[in-house]
């Protein structure tokens, strides 16, 4: 047993194990902090890109002009049924959510030729 | 009569022993168990064709011997003494292949199941306790402490890495250490239940753990460089592995570089791989591989491997006792890596309790934190032993 004991501290098995295994730890573990604080900031990016508040990338839009808006309104009334009529959908088909700047973007296009309707 | 004698002494059967026999035997045994039960056949056929080359008693053409590469026992070295499986083992011995199998493997790494649960990374570091038990062990068996470390790397449950990690530490032992690593990574799925098992109530096995979110392609693309940067500048040793091993997802993930990608995960890991089993299989000739050392390298192995899944499944275990996201301890033992197979055990074993519990994407981020770790392990053990 003692020259068991022996053989184990000559080959310093008690620090090559703790080196070992905290190098191990050591590397995974910032590994884990850097794919949290990965996550992190990735997950900041998209809530930020949702935002509605947030203009969307790239150059501002143009303004639409008179031809573009009646297009827009057209497609939305062809897409609402008829008992849908008075609350015009502007949810384009097969697109289940569209993102917050888009829906605003739309708004914008629909309101100049809702306003003189109403009044 | 006489020249039937001659005839004879010029076949490969006059200089063939018991031992080359018995070698024969283990590499048809490996053919077998791959062909017929599956386990690992594109490891176990080029090694067992390895063993079967190599145990071929010298046939020499031209000066040359075309096979067998060791003359008097010892790796051949003099001019006119090389053959052709000399060169092959080349890349073996200078740890070619494993860095070259690692950039293959990179590029064929999804590494969305680890960056969707980051906490999973920490069992692919408890599965490494395993390697430094081990080497305990084989110390206290008498091996020399460079012997005892390429020997607990077989814990790492990783081929090339056992292979990287003896070829610089203990270059004798490399046969025994590497088909002790591939044979032991083949029985993953027998080696690997009855511990898992023991070590969780049904309670445990049961538990479902929550969808990974989705990763986005930016995060998949900045993870293996700073990821490189970190365990690089941790643990040097692990850079060429490392390196290459990220690499190798780099190529995958950057989008642009799609045709080197699939080159690498395809017909090139698959020769380097050919190259890798059949040369290992080869330096398996019954003088070096048919001693007590050897036996004690299978016992040690099969030691680590066990404490290797233990610790995995009780590190995950502990980890529930400080989490409120309780993780299926099941996927601790897919820390060894061995990918992907740690990880289908896994999955299996789960589902022999729920089949609706779905367990295999979970553990694939342990698995792949596994190879990491394992790769560490044997950086730092090269940096301290080496």
């Amino acid at each position: 047993m003692e020259q068991v004991l022996e053989l184990i501290e000559r080959g310093r098995a008690g620090y090559v194990a703790a080196m070992g295994m905290g190098g191990v730890f050591a590397a995974l573990v910032f590994l884990y902090t850097f794919i949290f604080a990965l996550g992190k900031v990735s997950r900041f990016g998209k809530v930020r890109s949702r935002s509605p508040a947030a203009p969307p990338p790239g150059p501002p839009p143009p303004e639409p002009d008179n031809a573009q808006i009646a297009a827009a309104v057209a497609v939305a009334l062809a897409l609402s049924g008829p008992g849908r009529r008075k609350g015009v959908s502007v949810s384009a088909g097969g697109e289940e959510e569209p993102s917050a700047w888009k829906a605003a973007g739309r708004m914008a296009m629909m309101q100049p030729f809702v306003r003189p309707k109403k009044d | 009569m006489e020249p039937l004698l001659q005839f004879l002494k010029v076949t490969a059967f006059w200089n063939l022993s018991w031992g080359n026999l018995l070698m024969d035997a283990i590499g048809v045994l490996f053919i077998y168990l791959a062909i017929k039960k599956h386990y690992e056949p594109l490891l176990l056929i080029p090694i067992g064709i390895g063993i079967l080359l190599g145990n071929v008693a010298p046939i020499t053409i031209a000066g040359k011997q075309v096979f067998y590469m060791l003359v008097n026992g010892e790796i051949a070295e003099g001019s006119g003494q090389y053959s052709v499986m000399y060169y092959l083992y080349f890349g073996v011995r200078t740890g070619i292949y494993p860095a070259l199998i690692f950039l293959g493997v990179g590029a064929m790494t999804d590494f969305s199941f680890l960056i969707s649960s980051p906490k999973l990374v920490l069992l692919g570091a408890a599965a490494q306790f395993g390697i430094f038990i081990t080497y305990t062990g084989a110390l206290a068996l008498g091996f020399v402490p460079t012997d005892a470390g390429a020997i607990g790397i077989i814990g790492g449950a990783d081929g090339p890495t056992a292979i990287f990690l003896s070829s610089i530490l203990a270059p004798e032992l490399l046969a025994p250490i590497a088909i002790a690593a591939y044979s032991y990574m083949a029985l993953v799925p027998v080696i690997q239940p009855p511990i898992m098992k023991l070590l969780t109530s049904r309670k445990e096995r049961l538990i479902r753990m929550k969808d990974p979110r989705p990763v986005s392609k930016t995060e998949k693309i900045i993870f293996p460089i700073g990821g490189f940067l970190i365990c690089t500048l941790i643990a040097p040793g692990s850079a060429i592995l490392i390196g290459c091993f990220f690499a190798g997802n780099i190529l995958k993930e950057s989008g642009v570089t799609e045709r080197l990608a699939q080159t690498a995960r395809t017909a090139f890991v698959d020769i380097v791989t050919i190259l890798v089993g059949v040369s290992v299989g080869c330096s398996a000739s019954a003088e070096t591989f048919l001693t007590s050392k050897s036996l004690l390298i299978f016992g040690l192995g099969a030691l680590s491997f066990a404490f290797a899944t233990a610790s995995g499944v009780i590190f995950a275990k502990i980890m529930n006792l400080f989490s409120k996201q309780k993780i299926n301890p099941l996927i601790g033992a897919a820390g060894v890596s061995a990918v992907p197979d740690a990880a289908r055990v896994a999955q299996m074993v789960g589902q022999e309790e729920d089949h609706q519990n779905f367990l295999l994407m979970h553990a694939m981020g342990p698995n792949v934190a596994g190879v990491i770790g394992s790769a560490m392990a044997a950086g730092i053990l090269w940096s301290i032993l080496g």
